[in-house]
This record gives C-alpha cells, structure tokens and sequence, in this order.
C-alpha cells in the first residue's frame, strides 16, 4: 500500500512535469536511424530474375506476392528501387526486356501493362487493357494450375506480346506502349498457355477440351497483322503439366508433351510429331530412370529461347532427373545428362555463359544445417562446381525455387533461392552472400516479449538450477555462502561495466553494452531503461524473433511449414517478469491427412524459440498439441493456471464448444472459478450484420458448452467496418480529468466498452458508430454521420476513456478525410461520479460522451497508441498514413474538450489548445522522417522501463521500430546536457572548499585572540 | 584618572570574598556589575562622568513599578509581530499568484517565522518574568500567539490563493483507488 501511494504521488508529480512540456517533438538529421530501425521487404518472389544490360552491371528484378516489383543489388542484398501496387492489383506477370522490364498486373476486371526503366525503377508507360476474356467459358480445372499471363518479346521488332486469360492476345509497342493489335478468341473451349515467337509468326500454344482429355491447338499470327489461323494437333494431354513450349525468337519453337508411353515434339507450324518411347527412356538412354517410380514431369527451365529441358521423376529412394534437349534440325529429342538418383527433393534452375553454353544448377538440403549445390554443365557433362552452403532447415524449410546466374566478371555461380518459409538467398559460390526474412512481409501478429533482468538471468543458473530436494537440506550458511560466490563471480564483470558506463556517460548512447561485438553473442537480457525487447512475429508458416535494438537482428526463427498449414494468433502467456523463462504459444491450422481441420498449439520458450517442456507436470503442458476443431475464435483468458502460471486460452470451434488450454485438472479448475464473471462475443468481425455475446454453461466438463445471452442486430443494410480494441496492457494513471478550476470530470473507463462502426449499404452512405458494452450487449452510446464515403476503411482506435475514429466525408462543404475523438466521462457535472467502488455492466450507469471533429489531412491504414508504463506521459495517437509515413498527433489535439471560444483563464489553466477545425500538417509530427513504411497494417506499442519513452512497431509490408516519448524524455538527461560542465563546476567546488576550509579556520583562531 | 569604569577596592566591606590561588590569598570585594541594583549602593565619584549614574541609582524604582513595566513591556513584545502583518501582506501581494521561487520562498518565511517564534516564546518573556508577573503574562502570550498564527494564516491563504492547498477534489485524485471490475469480457 505504501508503496503504491509512493508510486501515485510520483505519478502526480510527473504529470504535472508532463504538462510543462512542449507539443512538438521532431528528431534532427543526425539522429535519423540512432534510435529507429526500418527493414524493407517486398514479400515472396513470384518472378524473379538476373537482369543485365550494357555497364550497368547484373541486378536481380522481383515481383512478389505481395504485389511489389523490385530491383536487388546482387551485391548487398539491398533494394535499389522498389514500386508498391496497391493491394488489390496483383501481378501476374514480369519479364525483362532491353533497359526495361515489362509487368502485367490485373486491376479489377481490367490488366495494366507498364513498363519501367529497369535500373530506375520509373514507369515508362502504362496501358489500361479492358474487356478481356468477354468470350471465355473457360474449364477451371485446368486454369487453376495454369499461368495465366504470358509475356514474350519479338525478336527483330521492338513488340511486347501478351496472352491474357488464355483468350486474348496483344501485341503492344516495345517503346511507347501503344497497341499494334489486339485478337480475341471467339471460340470458347480453348485456352491459350504458351506464345512463341518467331520468323515474323506468333505461336499460340493451348489446349481444347475433347471427351476425356484435351488436344493441343495452335492458333498462329502474323506479327504485323494479327490476323490469325488455328490448327489442331492430333494429341492427347491430361494436363497441362504434361506440355511445355520452346524455342522461338530467331530459332524455330517446338511443344513437347508427354502422351501414353512417350514424349512426343512438334515443329510449330508444321504438324509432323516425332517421339520418342519412355521405355527406351529408362532402360537405356539415362541410367538413372531404371529406378522410376511414378510419372515423370517436364520442367520448363525458362531460358530464354533456348531448347533445353529437364524431366523428372521420382524414385524409390528419392527422385531424379536429366536434361534434354530438341535438335533444331532435326526436331528429335536428345539426352544431355544424367543428373543421377538423389534422395532429397532437388531444384532446379539454368542459365548460359558467355558462350552460349547452358548451365544447370541442382540444389537440395542435404542436412539440418547445410545444402549442397552442383553446378553442371549439361552439354559436355562436366561438374563446374559443388558446393556445400550453411542453410538453417528449422529456420527456412525445404527450398523452392531457385534463379542461377553466371557471375561473368568474377567467375563464379551465383544463385537467388526462395525458401519454403518465402524468405530469399543470396548464394555465390559457397558463400551466402546476403539473405533476406521475407516471411515478415506477411506478418499476421506480432507482439512485444519482455527480456528478464540480467540479476534473474545468472541467478536461474545458479540458485534456481537446484533440485528442489536440494533446496530443502542447503543450511543458511552454505546458502549465503553461495549467494556471496556469486557476487564474487559477477564481480569480474565490474570492469567491463565501468567501462561501458563510462562510455554511456561520454556518449550518451545507453545501447552500447549491447552493440554485437564479434566475440560473442550478447546474452539477452533487459537493458536499464527497458528499450530491448523481443519482437515475435507470426508469419503464414513461420515464428521470428528479432531485437528492438542492434538494428532488429534476428535472435531466432523458426519454421513450421512441415506442421502448420497457416498460423493463426500468438499469445505470450507468461512474460519474463517471474523468474522463470517468457513462455508463447503459437496457434495455427493444418489439414490433416483426411483432409479434416486441425488445430494445433506450440508452446515455445520466447527467448530461445525452442519447444518449452516444463521441468515438471511434464505431460500437462505438452510442447505441441493437436486438437481436432476448427477454430472460430482464440481468446486469450485473463486468467492463469496455478502450476505455472500461464495464462489460459480458450478455443471456440465452430460447433460453439469452448476448450481450454492448457488442458488439466488444475487449470480446468481455475477456469471454472473465473467463468461465472466471463463473457466474450463471436462474429465480431468485418462484416458481420449482428453481435453476440456468449457465456460459458458451468459443466465442468471439457469443452464447456457456451450459451448465448444477447444478440446485437444491426440495422437493415449495416454491416460492421471497424471495431476498436484496447492496447493489451492499458495503464490509467488518473481516474479524472482535472480541469482548470481543480475541479474532476471522472472519466469513465469500462473495460467492457467496445466501439463499434458500421457502414449502410444505402446511398448515400451512412457511418454509425456504436458504444457497446459486451458484458449485456447494449449501446451506450450512439452517433450517426451521414454521407460518408463507403470506399474508404474507418478506422477506430480505443484508448482509456477516448475513442477516435477516422472516415471519408462526402459532404460538399467538408469533403475529405474526418476524425473524431470521444472522450467519456461519469457524469457532465464536475466532481460528479457514480458512487460506488465496484464497476459492473449490470448498473445502470451510461457515460457522458463528448465529442469534437476535424478535418484530417490524409488518409490512413492504421492507428496505434503510445502506452508508457504507468500511463502518465500525454498519450500521441500514432496514424498509419496512405503517403507510407508515421504521423503522430498528440492527445492535446485530439480533445474533445478543446475551447471554440477565446480562451479563458481556467481554459489556460488547463492547458487547452483552442479548436481548430483542421488537425495541422505539421510535418514535425511525422515521426518517421522520409522514411517510406511501405504497406504498414498494423501499429504496436509497448512501454518502456522510463515512464517518458513507448516502444512503437509499425508493420505489415514494411518494419519500422523506434522510441517515440510524446511528452519528450522528461526523465532523461538530454543529449546536449553538458555533462562535463556539471562535473566540472562540482570538482571546481570541492576544490575550492578544501582550499578555503583552512584559510577559514586559521581565520576564526585569529579572531578568538583579539 | 578616574572614570565610570573604575572601581574602588580600597575600601573594602564586609562582603570581601577570599580567593586562595597557588598558595597565594587574594580578597575581591568587586562591586557586582552596574545595573544590579539590589547589591551594594554605587560607587560615588566626584567625577562628571558619575553624575548619569548617580542619577539613576537615585532613581531606583520601587519594586511594584518595575513590576508594571515588565507587564507593559510584555504587552509591547506580544503584540510585535502584529506590526509585521501588513508588511507581509502587501510582500505577498507584491510576489502574485504563480509557483515561482520568489513567492514560495516569501510563502515559506511566513510558516517557519511564527514557528520559530512560538518555540522560542519562552525566551521572548523571559524577562518580563517574575513571580508576581508570571500569572499575568499569560494574556500577552496568547495574543503573541494568536498573532503568530494570523501571520500564519496569512501563509496559508497565500498557498491557497496558489493552489498549494489540497483543498480541491483533484488533489485526492492520485489517492484514489479504481473501481473493482466484476466482469471479464475479451473481445
């Protein structure tokens, strides 16, 4: 108690240092990237590829999944340019042609060409295609595992050709993007896979639907006309898979498919087809086929126009493959290697040296911790290179595809390979030259992990290893004994202490002590202002751990692709402040091998990344559990078991049944104490019409039955757009509002209260927003705003006893982007509050809502709020905005209570700022300096040991970390504070003391005697 | 050479005190020092410097009037820091309502003044105490009192005027304790 009194007037004293302080707080350029860290991402490559033209030398193009193209320096592994599409433009096509790079992305119905300098990244020109694919009556069963976009380049006339839907063909110019011609399929049962261009002739090469299987069509056009002819090959083709296309450009093209018990190739434009048998295939011609197990797979290498490919096919023991190849002449097929029987899944990939010769790589994990590379070159059968490279399994997962490239200049391999987990390798030779985590582009969640204290650190080595049995016989004296040993042992630290401390009082830079040497990895343990931290972030497959400080170094990773088919949440559900290691769990869904839902749990130690088994109740807290439900909801409880003290999860599946996890006796127990006082809601989703509210029947009997106790149906044509929800660890420091005259408005600060928003579907478009309590379902509190843009998200963010929300206006006299900001409080009347010491959702006790609105300056994509540690500092409001930038607005200007009078005294003397209709573009605020945060979803925070300072993460495509203190550091020396004066004036002082103390009493002795 | 300074020990009286001092006896028969009129009458001197003196020995006032003296002074005493109030008033107006240094210092003087003063009002009526008086000195002591304690009040008036006093709800507010929260929800 003492000390909590102790904390509030602590409290009340720093508030009232916070108030003095200034509102605008902007860095200096010399402070740009000290604090903050921004990791670029561009996401999974679909298309990749070495581009090189003239001196510029070779840097590798990417389109990624999640609709960024961009150019990597081979070298650093950096972006040199990148071009964010929106997220709804996918692109489905990349291809690199002279100085350009020509992308094909589809739009709403409609497919955008551009094309972009390829060393700049600016757009050259763009063409809008419509009305595509009008005609077609496609089969989806062979559409889905088909390309749908196919882009070839002419090869004596500057034309870009572009197949679209498999329907539509367009022949654009090279230079300026205009179209020469444009040919629809009329007919509808054919689809279009493949273009090869050559001798002035475009090659459409597709498949039409017969009985049971399809037949190879090829419509032709003349490159200058498009004027075109259609011819049916005599052939059988069960899938797509079984065909590839090759050749073209100055060399004739060829189709090879695989059809009953041999390959078959046609000379396009011609209709002879040679073949050859697979049975000769495999006893005689590749060795390594005689052990074929399955049906072989023809893989398209995608070299430009050359004839090259590879067949593969899986083994008993593993699989294997060799090259081929179509004599031009000839048009038969020739085996060129053997590439022999392996048991890892191996991938693939070609390129050509200088001198036309083609080279193909072969890449496999061959270990946990290594893969091997073979570099070959088909024709002469000669092995240029085998590599063995340092590769992390448990980290990355099985490789997928892989880009060779020869390094013409250094004379070696080099090689982009994306992981399974969507991450990029940079390989060269031996040496993984750069990689990059592009999982994280696909964050779901991410959260924040607090560090232990070194102290708990060493002593969880020391004095908590100790068998309990131990505990029990040690006698005081040998205990102290050992305590002292221990002090004696970190001792030998003090001077690398004092140095530091030293350094961090010279410098002023308190990450020092953790600044990565290269002698050893930096133990991870919590620095004295609180700035490090974990940050776990949960992507489609994968767990990452990365540090708040040393630029967010990855600490750990941890794939599970082989396990989970796509995580869910993530819930840190013991932190670090106990003794005992952080503990999260990662929840995600699998399709088991009946292809029923699973639902699977991973208890991790967060520090470490490891399964955590506890020392005891071992079978209690089982490190990875599958539980055969699909799940709707995953809440995590505010409750803990008593064994280890974690905290509870609750899973809803979709029969509404209620299961707890960790799944026990003693956690069962603790949970049906808590149930009685527990509600939650399902379906409280992005549009859902209607809420409900649910409480779990006490049979205490897993799973609970749940019982819906109120539903909440919106009004016709509305549907949810945003909900609000709390920071997870919202502090309060005030329970009220002081006002000028010392008077309290009491704030009102239902945990329960939820903001709810929902769009009509009527025109004009109206955005209600609802108060609700979800303890009984009712509104408290309800606004209408009419004609409102529906195109545009709303956003909510809900803090203490404030709600702001942000929408598009469409009124003629305040068109633009609108925020509001609530704010409630118990009553209207100052020093009023409801009196009673307990809040329950069953009074009858309605907030007072006041409410102010502004003119926001730009859209946003996402609002966050500082929480600092015990809630004292000035809260900012953290936006996300559309520019890909971070714009903070201080609380003080999003206040309801702002006067729209000229101030009076007691407005002074709360520090009001007077209304102004618009919030500033004040680019101070813009906490991310010219930083571009591309594609940010969401914004974090968490508090840092200093009651000044939050930790704020904004992710989504992009990560940026940094400090933000919105009261600036009040408890901090300032970096300008001139330490040396200080300690100069101090010496200066003890100096003159010890100089005047006997002048002074031989002065005093003197004066006794006269 | 004869001044106000000097005594006489030549003619000795019957108080002549014996000192014994290694070994040595000296007789002192100092007279006590000027001002202690009970003890032996003063020293006549034909000197004009003497004449003052002379006077006031003449005048040695009676025991009751001395007495009355005492009380009045006492009532001068008591009533002192009275005089100082408007003083400190129009100071206090001078430094003006805002927290700065120079009006928390002025404010601060006005409580540890009284306060020092009240601890030490033994030693301010001291003097003024006799047996006789000592019944009737209580009166001055109060008003001393209640006039410290106005001075006082003056202080305090100044912190509210201030807002010092946690005489509003907001200044409890830090004390408060959250309402308890019956129900659990997760959204």
């Amino acid at each position: 108690m003492g000390r909590l009194l102790a904390l509030r007037v602590f409290a009340l004293l720093i508030l009232s240092l916070v108030l003095h302080v200034e509102l605008v707080s902007s860095i200096y350029a010399n402070q740009a990237g000290v604090i903050d860290w921004h990791h670029q991402y561009i996401g999974t490559p679909k298309v990749s590829f070495f581009h090189k033209f003239v001196s510029r030398g070779a840097y590798v193009l990417v389109a990624s999944d999640r609709n960024v193209l961009a150019s990597i320096n081979v070298r650093s592994g950096n972006i040199d340019w990148r071009q964010v599409f929106d997220g709804n433009e996918d692109i489905l096509a990349f291809k690199g042609y002279e100085n350009t790079a020509i992308s094909v992305s589809r739009r709403d119905n409609d497919y955008m060409v551009r094309s972009w300098e390829s060393h700049s990244g600016f757009m050259l020109w763009e063409n809008r295609i419509k009305n595509v694919g009008l005609y077609k009556n496609s089969n989806p069963s062979i559409e889905n595992d088909a390309p749908k976009v196919e882009v070839i380049f002419a090869a004596n006339k500057p034309n870009v050709l572009i197949l679209l839907e498999g329907s539509t063909v367009i022949n654009l110019n090279a230079i300026d993007g205009k179209q020469i011609w444009r040919s629809d399929l009329a007919e509808s049962s054919t689809i279009l896979y493949k273009l090869v261009e050559f001798k002035e002739k475009v090659y459409g090469v597709g498949l039409k639907k017969s009985f049971s299987s399809y037949t190879i069509e090829v419509v032709t056009y003349d490159i200058s006309s498009g004027i075109l002819k259609t011819q049916l090959l005599n052939s059988k083709v069960d899938n797509i898979k079984d065909m590839i296309v090759l050749g073209g450009s100055i060399q004739d093209g060829f189709i090879i498919w695989s059809e009953g018990g041999f390959i078959r190739v046609n000379r396009l434009g011609t209709t002879s087809i040679e073949q050859s048998s697979l049975e000769e295939l495999y006893e005689n011609v590749i060795p390594s086929f005689v052990n074929a197990d399955g049906i072989l797979e023809l893989l398209d290498l995608n070299i430009r126009s050359r004839t090259e490919f590879l067949v593969q096919v899986p083994t008993k023991k593993g699989n294997t493959a060799a090259a081929f190849k179509v004599d031009h002449a000839s048009g038969r097929l020739v085996a060129l290697y053997d590439f022999e029987e392996k048991s890892e899944n191996s991938i693939y990939s070609a390129t050509f040296d200088k001198n036309e010769r083609i080279i193909i790589s072969r890449s496999r994990v061959i270990a946990e911790n290594a893969t091997e590379v073979d570099i070959i070159a088909p024709g002469s059968g000669t092995i240029l290179g085998n590599y063995k490279i340092p590769y992390s399994f448990n980290s990355y997962g099985e490789l997928k595809k892989s880009v060779l490239d020869v390094d013409s200049k250094a004379m070696g391999y080099r090689m982009l390979v994306t992981s399974a987990d969507g991450s990029m390798h940079f390989w060269k030779d031996h040496d993984v030259v750069w990689k990059s985590e592009e999982s994280l582009a696909h964050t779901i969640e991410a959260e924040f992990l607090d560090l232990p204290e070194r102290k708990l650190w060493t002593q969880e080595s020391d004095e908590l290893a100790e068998q309990p049995e131990e505990t029990e016989t040690i006698s005081p004296l040998i205990r102290y004994i050992r305590r002292l040993k221990t002090h004696i042992e970190q001792l030998k630290d003090f001077p690398a202490y004092l140095a530091t401390y030293v350094q961090r009082l010279i410098t002023g830079d308190y990450e020092a002590e953790f600044k990565l040497t290269n002698k050893s990895k930096v133990s991870l343990h919590r620095d004295t202002f609180g700035f490090r931290k974990l940050l776990i972030f949960v992507t489609r497959t994968k767990l990452v751990a990365l540090d708040t400080i040393n630029k967010g170094q990855i600490i750990w990773s941890r794939f599970f692709g082989n396990d989970v088919f796509e995580f869910k949440n993530i819930f840190i559900v013991r932190s670090s402040t106990v003794k005992y290691p952080p503990i999260v769990v990662a929840i995600g869904i699998q399709k088991n091998s009946e292809g029923k839902f699973v639902t699977r749990l991973f208890r991790l130690n967060g520090l470490t990344g490891e399964d955590f088994i506890p020392a005891e109740n071992e079978k209690s807290f089982p490190p990875e559990l599958s539980i055969p439900i699909t799940t709707k909801r995953i809440l995590k409880l505010p409750v803990e078991e008593p064994d280890e003290r974690t905290h509870i999860i609750a899973l809803i599946d979709e029969e509404l049944k209620f299961h707890i996890y960790p799944n026990h006796e003693n956690s069962i127990k603790a949970f049906t104490q808590f149930a009685p006082s527990f509600y939650f809601t399902l379906s409280d989703d992005i549009g859902e019409k209607a809420l409900k509210g649910y409480k779990v029947v006490k049979n205490n009997v897993q799973p609970f039955d749940i019982t819906e106790i109120w539903t909440l149906n919106f009004p016709e044509g509305e549907s949810i757009a945003a909900i609000g929800r709390r920071p997870p660890n919202e502090k309060v420091a005030s329970l009220g509002r002081v006002l000028g005259d010392r008077s309290v408005l009491y704030k009102y600060l239902n945990p329960h209260l939820v903001a709810i928003a929902t769009l009509s579907t009527s025109i004009p478009t109206e955005l209600n927003v609802y108060l609700v309590d979800v303890v009984k379902g009712s509104i408290l509190h309800h606004a209408t705003h009419e004609n409102v843009g529906s195109s545009h998200p709303v956003r909510i963010a809900q803090v203490e006893n404030s709600i702001v929300y942000h929408f598009w206006s469409e009124n003629d006299n305040e068109k633009g982007y609108v925020i509001v900001v609530y704010e409630l409080y118990e009553s209207e009347n100052k020093d009023q509050r409801f009196e009673s010491p307990v809040l329950s959702s069953f009074a009858h006790e309605r907030p007072h809502v006041i409410a102010q609105a502004y003119m926001f300056p730009y859209g946003i994509n996402a609002i966050g709020v500082t929480t600092t540690k015990h809630g004292i500092a000035t809260r900012e409001f953290l936006f996300a905005l559309d520019t890909d930038q971070v714009f903070g607005v201080s609380k003080r200007f999003l206040d309801p209570r702002r006067p729209q009078h000229a101030l009076t005294n007691e407005d002074k003397e709360e520090m009001l700022i007077p209304y102004d209709p618009a919030i500033p573009d004040n680019k101070k605020w813009v906490l991310s300096y010219h930083l571009s945060i591309a594609g940010i979803r969401h914004i974090i925070t968490s508090p840092a040991l200093l009651e000044s300072t939050s930790l704020v993460l904004a992710y989504g495509l992009d990560l940026w970390f940094t400090r933000e203190a919105p009261s600036k550091t009040f408890d901090v020396l300032s970096e300008d504070f001139s330490k040396g004066t200080l300690l100069a004036t101090i010496l200066g002082l003890i100096l003159s003391i010890l100089i005047t103390k006997p002048m002074v009493r031989r002065k005093k002795v003197n004066a006794r005697w006269y | 050479m004869s001044n106000k300074w000097r005594f006489d020990f030549s003619n000795l009286s019957d108080q002549a005190r014996k000192y014994e001092i290694r070994g040595q006896t000296y007789v002192v028969d100092a007279p006590p020092p000027p001002g202690f009129a009970a003890s032996v009458p003063a020293i006549t001197s034909n000197t004009k410097g003497n004449v003052k003196n002379k006077k006031d020995a003449q005048q040695v006032p009676t025991e009751k009037d001395q007495e009355t003296l005492k009380i009045k002074k006492a009532w001068d005493a008591a009533l002192s820091p009275g005089k100082n109030i408007p003083m400190n008033a129009f100071m206090l107006w001078m430094s003006g309502n805002g927290v700065q240094i120079f009006s928390v210092m002025i404010t601060g003087m006005l409580f540890f003044q009284p306060i020092k003063a009240l601890m030490g009002i033994d030693s301010v009526f001291e003097r003024y105490e006799s047996p006789k008086t000592k019944s009737q000195l209580i009166w001055p002591k109060l008003v001393y009192v209640i006039l410290q304690l106005l001075t006082m009040s003056l202080g305090l008036y100044k912190c509210s005027s201030m807002g010092l006093l946690p005489t509003a709800s907001s200044d409890w507010l830090a004390f408060m304790e959250p309402k308890q929260i019956l129900e659990h929800s997760v959204i």
